[in-house]
């Protein structure tokens, strides 16, 4: 064969690359999409392979939208049933992230709709209550006590926000998702994502200042 | 404060005006205070967000996972282009249905059909069978002339099976195939009597015997006068219980349907 083998991408799971008779296009063996391909034809362990790779990607969304372990593992296992279950309707122009992005937020939204403010003000409690049991980062106790405070308040701000808002702040700012991406994963323009993304945070400061200013005077 | 001052403050606390703008606009808000105050509000809140990340393991089993995917199954992937066929046969339907039809064709149609559903023939008989027993026959005669179905045999004749079954609801009884010639006898003789039968299933005069559908019908016999009049739709045999002085069977007459009589049992 004439082609060569060459690495077309940074990422270390990717190993294999190929480009055949010197075309520019290639296709990587470990790539999500061809993964993807490989899952739609029924090979379930390339499908194992995805949601080994992109599982924690899903928890960790998943629990900064919950604030529960137990809920954020339900997500998690919802959403990659669902993924496997639609795989044929995924459009391969888009990152497989992108999209399984897309079905936790929805997973998440709706679980947000379903939820009581009596479950939402018994998470708060529990994370209230155990506050004093979290151990902190650096050696300052003093310090910690502070970063701790403001973490419960953030978390707490954060929980009550609506979800819509919850989303964009923890896809820009916790996940650090391009506006593109972001853009995708709701559905809207770059533009919207942007506005979206300046709001929830204009709103997050309004609900966090309250709290913080409390928790100066004590 | 403006909101757009606002948002170019928040812009600037999160790091998404370029440097060349940022040093620029940060000497403008340090010199106003509401505005150094909001955008320290948002540096903190900037600075404080990495600690949401700080969240515990998983414990989810891929085991469970697995299974839970492999549970779900893969869906199949959907024809929605055959979803696109159902207006077009829907209206073929409908032209089918609500579109005159054309007579000519219909009559030519009709003679092309051998014949109709209804139609029913006799079975030629063996000519043992043909012959008249009336020690035997006559206890099953009024249920034979009742009848107007006839019954065929095999090809040994020894037991006559049922060569027509019609959908009736109504349970019959069992009529040997010999009743058949036992009515030739009857029909010459008689007078008004206790059961009237109406031939109205007795095959059309113009129904060539080939044409007959072989495995329900026959051609009846050519010196069957009995046959004959019960091919003749006008006419009606009335079955009589005084007995005939030559051969003991029950007497019956032919009459003419237009007569006031009662048809039935």
């Amino acid at each position: 064969m004439s082609g060569k083998q060459t690495s077309v991408t940074d990422n270390p799971n990717m190993t294999t690359a190929t480009l055949v008779h010197g075309s520019s296009v290639a296709l990587d063996i470990d790539s999500d999409i061809a993964l993807v391909k490989r899952a739609r034809e029924g090979d379930f362990t390339a499908f194992e392979i995805l949601f080994e790779r992109h599982r924690q990607l899903v928890y960790r969304f998943a629990y900064q939208m919950a604030s529960k372990r137990d809920d954020a593992e339900d997500i998690v296992q919802e959403a990659f049933v669902r993924a496997y279950q639609n795989l044929g309707k995924y459009r391969d122009e888009a990152k497989f992230t992108t999209w399984l992005l897309r079905i936790v937020t929805n997973l998440c939204t709706d679980m947000a709709r379903m939820s009581t403010r009596r479950q939402t003000l018994e998470q708060q409690e529990a994370t209230g209550s155990l506050l004093w049991m979290t151990q902190g980062d650096v050696d300052d106790p003093v310090e910690n006590l502070s970063q701790d405070m403001r973490a419960g308040a953030l978390r707490k701000a954060l929980n009550a926000m609506p979800a819509h808002h919850r989303t964009v702040i923890i896809l820009r700012d916790l996940e650090e998702k391009e506006y593109s991406e972001i853009a995708e994963i709701l559905g809207c323009t770059v533009g919207g994502a942007k506005l979206r993304v300046l709001r929830a945070r204009r709103a997050l400061r309004d609900r966090i200042a309250p709290l913080l200013g409390e928790e100066e005077k004590i | 404060m403006k909101r757009r001052d606002e948002d170019r403050i928040i812009d600037l606390a999160f790091g998404e005006i370029p440097d060349s703008e940022a040093g620029r606009l940060q000497e403008q808000y340090n010199s106003n205070p509401a505005a150094a105050q909001t955008l320290s509000q948002f540096k903190r809140l900037k600075a404080d967000l990495p600690l949401l990340n700080d969240i515990p393991d998983h414990q989810i089993s891929t085991e469970r996972l697995r299974e839970a995917i492999l549970r779900g199954g893969l869906k199949q992937k959907r024809n929605y282009w055959a979803w696109s066929l159902v207006p077009a046969l829907a209206a073929a339907a409908s032209l089918f249905f609500l579109l005159p039809r054309n007579p000519s064709a219909q009559t030519v149609s009709r003679v092309q059909t051998p014949a109709p559903e209804t139609t029913v023939a006799f079975e030629t008989l063996p000519s043992q069978e043909s012959a008249f027993h009336p020690e035997t026959e006559l206890t099953n005669l009024n249920h034979a002339v009742r009848s107007t179905y006839s019954y065929g045999s095999d090809n040994n004749g020894d037991d006559a099976k049922p060569a027509l079954k019609q959908p009736e609801k109504r349970k019959r009884e069992y009529v040997p195939a010999e009743l058949n010639s036992s009515m030739v006898a009857l029909n010459s003789a008689g007078q008004a009597g206790d059961a009237v039968i109406p031939q109205t299933e007795a095959a059309p005069a113009n129904q060539p015997a080939s044409q007959a559908p072989t495995d329900l019908t026959a051609a009846p016999p050519a010196d069957d006068t009995s046959a004959a009049a019960m091919n003749d739709p006008q006419k009606i045999i009335v079955v009589h219980d005084a007995e005939d002085n030559s051969t003991g069977a029950q007497q019956a007459t032919e009459v003419d349907p237009t007569s006031n009589v009662v048809v039935g049992g």
